[in-house]
């Protein structure tokens, strides 16, 4: 009787200690880079992370791993004394990278990992705005920049976990890619007549090592 | 509360027992006899009833308790802070601003929030520049920015929940500011009235995680779409061409729509009460 007593308190309690361990096999994970908050960030700030473990019965974890962003910008300059009389402007910037990345080392909170992504990144900047144009070079020339990028990254990273819900990863690596880089430009002299316009277009191989490639702040779910 | 805390202890001293491998059955069933024999040691009722007693006190409890933390947890529905990000100028919302939550439904698993920000900064601007009887002009400047929304969890957990929400804001920033101090052309004296209006739309993902009791921290992520209308007003006087002042007015303007991913949109140290 006593041990009729004591195997179902031990069934009633052992109940939530279950139901943790099933929770605690988590697949998605999803966050922000901690670098952009000090403009260290190598993929830009407007975008997220997410990744998704592809073997949660084994040994040593193996996650996909997603980065994405976008960004608009429309705007529309009425400025009837300069020398843009009305202008519509429109730019789109986004970033996709995907990339893959497998344990070497872990430990309950802890974990050695390395991995791969791809990046392709296509970004639009101006210097409109009227800040610009108080302050200074609208007068002088305006210029569009377009540059689009291609990356490989080859990573080492570490991670740990502070509390349940929260993992930070630290990773650093070594990258080989390709960019193009165009710039539009408009000369114009202090009395606002155009003088000169130029194109200028770039295409180089970049290459080299990243010590901060990103620092991830992921809540697990 | 003495008496939670043992009834915690004793929990973990009964799962730490029952938790041993199967190979030692034996030796926790005598662990757990003697255990038990120790809890009902002063007891005049026999095993059975004493185990039936402390079952039942066990789960009472435990219940009761889970219920007082729920009944605790619910009477706060207000919650008043400030957001961090301003401590390290990556805010993206204006500095001079307060957040604040109202919980609407205090019955439910799933908190549903209505939230605020809102914030007024004033400037008066003493002009003394003397020209054409503009001597002394005095102007006021207010700056203001209110958002209101709403957000509701999706998932919650031991000590955080997950919550997805939308805000609707407005601002308005004003400032004057005097030719001499520009660097856009030396010879230029006057002033310059600048405005900017924003509409603000963003759709909110968030993380909410509570330290201890009252206090919690938020980290919200968004999707927005921001209009923004700048206008700056001249008023100046030319000195250049010969001896003769040019008195110039004159109005530029610009209308930029703005959509973005802003992982960093709000870190909020909030106050529940």
């Amino acid at each position: 009787m006593k041990t009729a007593f004591a195997i179902l308190l031990s069934l009633i309690l052992s109940f939530p200690v279950f139901a943790q361990q099933a929770s605690q096999i988590t697949r998605w994970e999803f966050g922000v880079d901690a670098l952009t908050l000090f403009g260290k960030n190598t993929l830009p700030d407007y975008s997220l992370f997410g990744r998704f473990l592809i073997n949660p019965e084994g040994k040593k974890k193996a996650f996909i791993r997603t980065r994405m962003g976008y960004e608009s910008t429309n705007r529309i300059i009425d400025n009837p004394l300069g020398f843009i009389k009305y202008q519509d402007l429109k730019l789109t910037n986004w970033t996709v990278a995907v990339g893959f990345q497998k344990e070497i080392l872990s430990t309950s909170s802890t974990s050695f990992y390395y991995g791969g992504d791809f990046t392709y990144q296509k970004n639009s900047e101006d210097d409109f705005g009227l800040e610009g144009i108080e302050q200074e070079n609208i007068f002088s020339y305006s210029g569009l920049t377009t540059f689009s990028i291609q990356r490989f990254t080859g990573f080492l990273g570490f991670s740990f976990k502070p509390i349940k819900e929260i993992k930070i990863s630290f990773e650093s690596g070594l990258f080989v890619g390709n960019e193009n880089f165009e710039e539009n430009t408009l000369l114009l002299n202090p009395s606002l007549e155009p003088v000169g316009f130029y194109n200028n277009s770039t295409r180089r191989v970049i290459a080299g090592f990243q010590p901060f490639y990103q620092m991830l702040i992921t809540l697990n779910l | 509360m003495k008496n939670l805390i043992q009834q915690d202890n004793m929990l973990c001293i009964i799962k730490t027992v029952i938790s041993l491998p199967r190979r030692t059955l034996k030796l926790k069933n005598k662990i757990s006899n003697s255990f038990l024999k120790i809890m009902c040691a002063k007891s005049k009722y026999n095993m059975n009833h004493s185990l039936f007693r402390l079952l039942f006190l066990l789960l009472g409890l435990s219940t009761f308790q889970e219920l007082r933390a729920q009944q605790t947890e619910k009477k706060t529905r207000w919650e008043i802070g400030v957001d961090a990000l301003s401590l390290i100028d990556k805010n993206e919302l204006p500095v001079y601003s307060l957040f604040g939550r109202f919980l609407i439904n205090p019955q439910g698993n799933k908190k549903t929030q209505l939230r605020t920000r809102f914030g007024l900064e004033g400037s008066n601007y003493q002009d003394s520049v003397a020209i054409f009887g503009s001597f002394g002009l005095e102007v006021r400047a207010f700056s203001v920015f209110a958002s209101v929304g709403i957000q509701r969890d999706i998932m919650v957990f031991q000590k955080g929940a997950l919550y997805v929400g939308g805000d609707l804001g407005f601002s308005r920033y004003v400032a004057r500011s005097d030719f001499p101090n520009n660097t856009i052309s030396p010879q230029n004296l006057g002033f310059d009235n600048f405005t900017e209006s924003k509409w603000r739309f963003s759709g909110v993902l968030g993380y909410t995680h509570r330290l201890g009791k009252n206090l919690a921290l938020s980290f919200e992520s968004s999707l927005q779409s921001v209009k923004t209308r700048q206008e700056i007003n001249m008023d100046y006087v030319r000195l250049t061409s010969g001896l003769v002042p040019e008195i110039v007015k004159e109005q530029r303007s610009i209308e930029i729509w703005h959509t973005t991913v802003q992982p960093f949109y709000q870190l909020l140290l909030t106050y529940n009460f």
